[in-house]
């Protein structure tokens, strides 16, 4: 997977819900990031949290443990604005010389 | 280390227990103190249990050995770096101590007096006064001889045993070199200090007595290693 596009995955999953570290691995997966396994979510999430992009809260549970729920903050939101627009860009920039060069497995 | 919500750990399956223990080895090993580990280290057994109920194992769940998962973790929440750690420096220097003292009343002294004994029987065969200046001569260097060598028994054991108990930690290299000379100092300062109480006391066994030349000796030698630890942090 592209460096950086787990996290812009990471910010999208959790935007649409907040989630616990691995409930939200479970999501990814299931939304087609099959490789994707908890010990890479986990300090990502970590990463993501200490600049400031994600919140976390912690939430009680009747049958377990309280758990930690990672949801994103503004700055969270204002970037991922900002990756998914760059993440379109580059994709089709990148979309436009495959299909220039012919080597875009439509043209072939 | 927490496993989440005390009185539940009966309700943790072994199986994630002995991860959460891992895990919170490798950061303690690191030296990150408890106030920052407890908290992750719940959320992650938390995660675990969660997945074991779904009959997800551990090591399926993190798809990563252990030791790698903690240190990603270590290195995203900004842990590794160089943490003082005087206290497990202490503990480790204290249990190589007190098995260097054991082994040096168990191994130096009776070998000392076989040392001596032997010197006698040859200071006999050879026909010199036994009670002449010469075999006292001679006796003084063996003691002091034995005792250098357990001097510097005692050093190794106790570095090694530091060695061992902050084998994770950053600058380890350097606090040894540096505690090797500061406790090479320490002791050139320490043991005449501890000689000349005893000379004071006319070699008096009494707790009091002992207890200051102990605790002159191990106090010296446990600044020493701290000074090493606090100049190794300071070395870019």
């Amino acid at each position: 997977m592209l460096r950086g596009s787990l996290d812009l995955c990471v910010l999208a999953a959790l935007d649409q819900r907040p989630s616990h570290a691995y409930e939200l691995a479970t999501r990814l997966a299931e939304a087609g990031l099959g490789e994707v396994s908890y010990g890479t979510v986990y300090p990502l999430i970590t990463r993501l949290r200490r600049s400031a992009l994600l919140h976390e809260q912690q939430q009680s549970s009747p049958v377990g443990p309280a758990r930690k729920i990672f949801s994103l903050t503004d700055t969270g939101r204002a970037a991922l604005a900002d990756w998914l627009a760059q993440w379109q860009r580059s994709t089709r920039d990148v979309e436009a010389v495959l299909h220039a060069t012919g080597a875009w497995v439509g043209e072939r | 280390m927490i496993i989440p919500s005390s009185g539940r750990n009966r309700d943790v399956p072994a199986a994630v227990q002995s991860v959460i223990r891992e895990v919170d080895r490798c950061w303690r090993r690191l030296g990150v103190p408890r106030v920052l580990r407890d908290p992750v280290v719940a959320d992650v057994s938390a995660d675990l249990h969660a997945a074991y109920g779904e009959e997800r194992t551990p090591e399926m769940v993190l798809g990563t050995t252990v030791a790698k998962f903690a240190e990603q973790v270590a290195q995203e929440n900004g842990w590794l770096v160089a943490w003082p750690m005087y206290g497990r420096l202490l503990a480790s220097a204290a249990v190589g101590a007190v098995g260097a003292i054991g082994a040096g009343f168990a191994l130096v002294l009776p070998s000392m007096y076989l040392v001596l004994a032997a010197v006698g029987h040859v200071v006999s065969w050879a026909g010199i006064d036994a009670a002449g200046y010469r075999e006292g001569h001679v006796d003084e260097v063996v003691v002091y001889a034995m005792y250098a060598l357990f001097g510097v028994g005692f050093v190794a054991v106790v570095l090694s045993a530091v060695r061992r108990g902050l084998r994770a930690a950053v600058q380890l290299r350097p606090t040894l070199r540096a505690g090797l000379v500061l406790l090479a100092v320490s002791a050139a300062v320490s043991v005449p200090l501890a000689v000349a109480i005893g000379h004071a006391s006319h070699f008096s066994s009494a707790p009091l007595v002992v207890a200051a030349e102990f605790g002159l000796v191990l106090g010296l030698a446990a600044g020493a290693l701290i000074a090493a630890r606090v100049w190794a942090l300071r070395l870019p």
